[in-house]
């Protein structure tokens, strides 16, 4: 749908377009450059991404950690300020090093998946706004699903919150989710209603 | 071992490191409460955002100054650096070299720098179309949001920059390793606050 189109359905607030013909032509195409380059950087981070995923596979018959370098730490360093348990080295480094090799892939993949979730529910609702003529609300539904999905593929696979946290950190964050919620939607409810009766320009539902 | 219990949010560094991985885990969920305090913050300002989105008061509204494409070209960006810290942080936690630490985090700055340019392109595309922050109730909106966003992301990049500097003084000792694994966390949250950006500001202005 044009955005002509779409202007003269959704209420009458003034003329949206941008300067003149030959202006918003010129812009057209700038904009389309720039559209190019951007679905270029997706597709070779995609790309890249696999090949790094691919490289990471544990192959059979080479050492685990064989390519790796440990740089020297001596262990000791300006103190450790924070207390914690005093242990040795020694007492951690029971863990085989084709255990800690199967750990970081497993990591890896969740970075991995992380980018490629991200992308796609990014791609989507850019497209969606970019490209498809579909109505505003069924849109704003689309793409605010687009965003919810998007913010837990980052809690899960960026920051590794999950269930089998210790249970005070998900409560912190779960809480404050909700009083975010609480704030956030209160303000919006009571502000929206207030302008509706007041008459104020702001002629929408709720969100947005 | 790929079933472990997280002794902290985020990525924990491990046994392997011994006691500072004991170390880590009070500093970690204190900048977590930090992290869900901001969180509250930007929560309140997209609130008031999203309240005064009409409030144009005859000036240019949303169709108007947001660029698309500038839009989508940051979030691609914020998105590729939140990555590239995250292999920065499996480099610090498997102790590869301290140069391929180093250069994941330099690529992840120079994103976040390019982050940067990119949205003071727009801003200022956006003053030359008549959308400064004294203009309209809306505009005020904005400039309260978007910018305080980017401050964060200035300051991100600032303590990278000091990270750096710690690195090379001090080498990767416990304090450094907790700085990485702080700004990693803040990182991606930084990314977190930006998908609701993206999402409610420009996509949904446009929409």
């Amino acid at each position: 749908m044009s955005r002509r189109a779409r202007s003269h359905r959704y209420g009458n607030r003034g003329d949206a377009g941008g300067g003149a013909p030959h202006q918003q032509e010129q812009r057209q195409q700038r904009g389309a450059y720039i559209w190019e380059i951007g679905l270029t950087v997706a597709v070779a981070t995609v790309l890249a991404t696999w090949q790094r995923y691919r490289r990471h596979q544990p192959r059979a018959g080479v050492p685990a950690g064989a390519d790796k370098t440990n740089y020297p730490h001596s262990g000791v360093s300006r103190g450790n300020p924070h207390g914690g348990i005093d242990m040795h080295e020694s007492d951690y480094n029971s863990i085989l090093p084709a255990e800690l090799q199967q750990q970081e892939t497993h990591e890896f993949h969740s970075y991995v998946w992380g980018i490629s979730l991200a992308l796609v529910l990014t791609l989507i609702p850019f497209g969606l706004v970019k490209w498809a003529g579909i109505p505003r609300f069924s849109l704003l539904i689309v793409i605010g699903a687009c965003a919810l999905l998007q913010l837990v593929a980052h809690f899960r696979f960026f920051l590794h919150i999950g269930f089998k946290q210790k249970r005070e950190d998900l409560l912190l964050i779960l809480f404050s989710a909700l009083l975010l919620f609480l704030m956030v939607a209160g303000t919006i409810w009571i502000m929206g209603n207030l302008a509706q009766r007041m008459a104020m320009p702001m002629s929408m539902p709720a969100g947005f | 071992m790929s079933q472990q219990i997280y002794n902290y949010p985020g990525l924990n560094l491990g046994p392997s490191h011994g006691k500072e991985d004991d170390a880590v885990q009070t500093a970690m969920f204190g900048f977590w409460v930090f992290m869900m305090s901001d969180a509250i913050l930007f929560g309140m300002v997209f609130a008031s955002y999203v309240t005064s989105v009409h409030a144009t008061a005859g000036g240019p509204g949303p169709k108007d100054l947001y660029d698309i494409s500038s839009a989508f070209i940051e979030t691609l960006l914020l998105l590729a650096s939140s990555f590239t810290f995250g292999m920065a942080s499996l480099a610090l936690k498997y102790k590869h070299s301290t140069p391929r630490l180093v250069g994941w985090l330099v690529v992840t700055l120079l994103l976040g720098a390019a982050f940067l340019g990119f949205e003071v392109h727009d801003f200022v595309a956006m003053a030359s179309k008549g959308g400064v922050p004294q203009r309209s109730g809306y505009l005020s909106a904005f400039f309260g949001l978007v910018p305080l966003h980017g401050l964060h992301v200035i300051g991100a990049c600032m303590w990278l920059l000091a990270l750096f500097g710690q690195i090379a003084r001090y080498g990767l000792d416990t304090r450094t390793k907790l700085g990485i694994m702080r700004l990693a966390l803040f990182w991606h949250f930084l990314d977190i606050v930006w998908v609701a950006i993206f999402t409610v500001v420009y996509l949904g202005g446009l929409a």
